[in-house]
């Protein structure tokens, strides 16, 4: 038996001196916090459409389990999928609003450029749309709240021609930042 | 009959607790490593943790046995602890990535898993990305593993490395399987060569090991050896040429690009870039005690010491 202790102790002492000077989890972890989107469905047969969705921030936390220090706003999508018997060439102009506050302004934009997810901040687009930056501070101080609050999307906007039969997408991507 | 089994419960307590404080010390560690990488695309993983990977394939492709004799017929029973060790240079702490889109597609330098904060990206909307941050600060990478050498038979010597995963998920809540296996052979060409001056021998090495479905690895070695004993001290070096491939298998969930209908469950493949090294080293026998340490120099430095009971 005192074989048997001499060894334990020879064993742990090299288990001891390896695992020495191995700091693990020395830096705080980022975290994707979950994608928030706002789904709206539009079923006009005249070309002024309207929707409102909501999106409840704290969702973005469902993953994760680490006490957060902060979040941060860093990408906001847009993608618009025609319905059957939306006009192939169908151009909207309006705008998607979060909390009354402008998110993005479009002009004569061709639905096919959205047809995939696209940032709403990809300035190869700008002619036909503009995402306002203003909109990043408010959303990023609403992300700085102890209680994450639920924000209200508006899109509104006029089509070039009928019927309007698509599905918006906005969506919300974000950095956690743990402690 | 009940000192053999009391034996075998405190070895395997040993050895999960051995290989517990080395791998996976603490147990956070393991979360630690699947957050970290749960939050990168497969490019972009592939720089963050490849230097774990190459420090994990040149850690279980060391500490074979390193004295080259071994008799034609004999009896070799021996049951060793072998610590390894990778060092890790400042190299292996940044790599280049870059941001997703609508981020600048010029790539970065940031921090691997052994770096320190990641790298921050701005956007004139006024959007900021900052990459994943390192998280494990250390000089070196350690492993741990036991082994059993049993021969000598033609001048051969069978060695076996092999850890039960259940042992630690037992006792351990939400703790991710480990399994290890690995089988090797040495023979001996000093028996062809009488008279040499030296001992020499060949052999090669199949480990598989794996952390619950996140990692899975296969690890092959084929090495030479030759050594010289002196009393009670044996010397040895060598030379080996090994492959490690590990496939890390995780669900992304980070952003993909615009119109990416990918499949988010990620299963990547990665290669060790070690592939040769040359060995020295030198083992002590004191009875049925044996103790060896030795160097390995290849695209990574590694060391390994091991403590052995046996004849």
């Amino acid at each position: 038996m005192k074989q048997l202790s001499f060894c334990i102790v020879i064993m742990l002492s090299l288990s001891l001196v390896l695992g020495n000077g191995c700091d693990i989890a020395v830096n705080p972890l980022l975290f994707n916090g979950s994608p928030l989107t706002a789904e709206f469905v539009i079923d006009e047969q005249q070309t002024s459409y309207q929707g409102t969705d909501q999106i409840r921030l704290g969702n973005l936390l469902s993953s994760i389990s680490e006490t957060v220090d902060s979040i941060k706003v860093f990408n906001i999508t847009l993608r618009i999928e025609p319905m059957t018997g939306t006009p192939e060439n169908l151009t909207v102009s309006g705008s998607i609003d979060v909390d009354n506050q402008e998110m993005v302004g479009m002009s004569n934009l061709p639905i096919s450029l959205y047809e995939n997810e696209q940032s709403i901040f990809d300035f190869g687009l700008a002619q036909y749309l503009t995402g306002n930056p203003a909109l990043v501070p408010y959303l990023n101080s609403l992300l700085a709240q102890p209680v994450l609050q639920t924000i209200t999307v508006n899109v509104t906007g006029q089509a070039s021609d009928t019927p309007v039969r698509l599905r918006i997408f906005v969506t919300l991507y974000t950095q956690v930042y743990t402690s | 009959m009940k000192g053999y089994r009391c034996f075998r419960r405190y070895l395997r307590y040993c050895t999960a607790i051995l290989l517990f404080l080395t791998l996976v010390t603490p147990s956070k560690s393991q979360n630690v490593l699947e957050d970290a990488i749960e939050q990168l695309s497969s490019d972009a993983v592939t720089g963050y943790i490849q230097p774990m990977v190459d420090s994990f394939g040149a850690n279980i492709n060391s500490g074979f046995p390193g004295s080259a004799r071994i008799h034609r017929l004999g009896l070799t029973v021996r049951l060793q602890f072998i610590g390894m060790a990778t060092l890790i240079g400042n190299a292996e702490k940044t790599y280049m990535a870059t941001a997703p889109l609508p981020f600048s597609q010029q790539p970065v330098e940031t921090a691997t898993i052994f770096g320190d904060q990641g790298a921050s990206v701005n956007h004139p909307a006024g959007i900021e990305y900052q990459f994943q941050n390192g998280q494990i600060n250390t000089r070196y990478m350690p492993f741990a593993v036991p082994q059993l050498t049993v021969g000598d038979v033609f001048g051969t010597q069978l060695s076996l490395r092999y850890f039960p995963g259940s042992l630690v998920t037992e006792r351990i809540e939400d703790f991710p399987e480990i399994s290890l296996f690995g089988v090797g052979v040495r023979h001996s060409l000093s028996q062809y060569l009488p008279l040499f001056p030296v001992d020499l021998a060949v052999g090669g090495f199949y480990q598989t090991f794996s952390i619950g479905d996140f990692f899975d690895s296969e690890a092959t070695a084929f090495f030479a050896r030759v050594s010289k004993s002196f009393l009670l001290v044996t010397v040895y070096g060598g030379l080996q040429y090994e492959t490690t491939d590990v496939t890390l298998s995780y669900t992304y969930t980070g952003p993909l690009p615009p119109g990416d209908q990918s499949d988010r469950n990620i299963s990547l493949a990665l290669q060790g870039e070690n592939q040769f090294r040359a060995t020295a080293g030198a083992g002590i026998g004191l009875g049925v005690l044996h103790l060896n340490a030795d160097i390995s120099v290849g695209k990574v430095i590694v060391a390994s010491v091991g403590i052995g009971f046996g004849i």
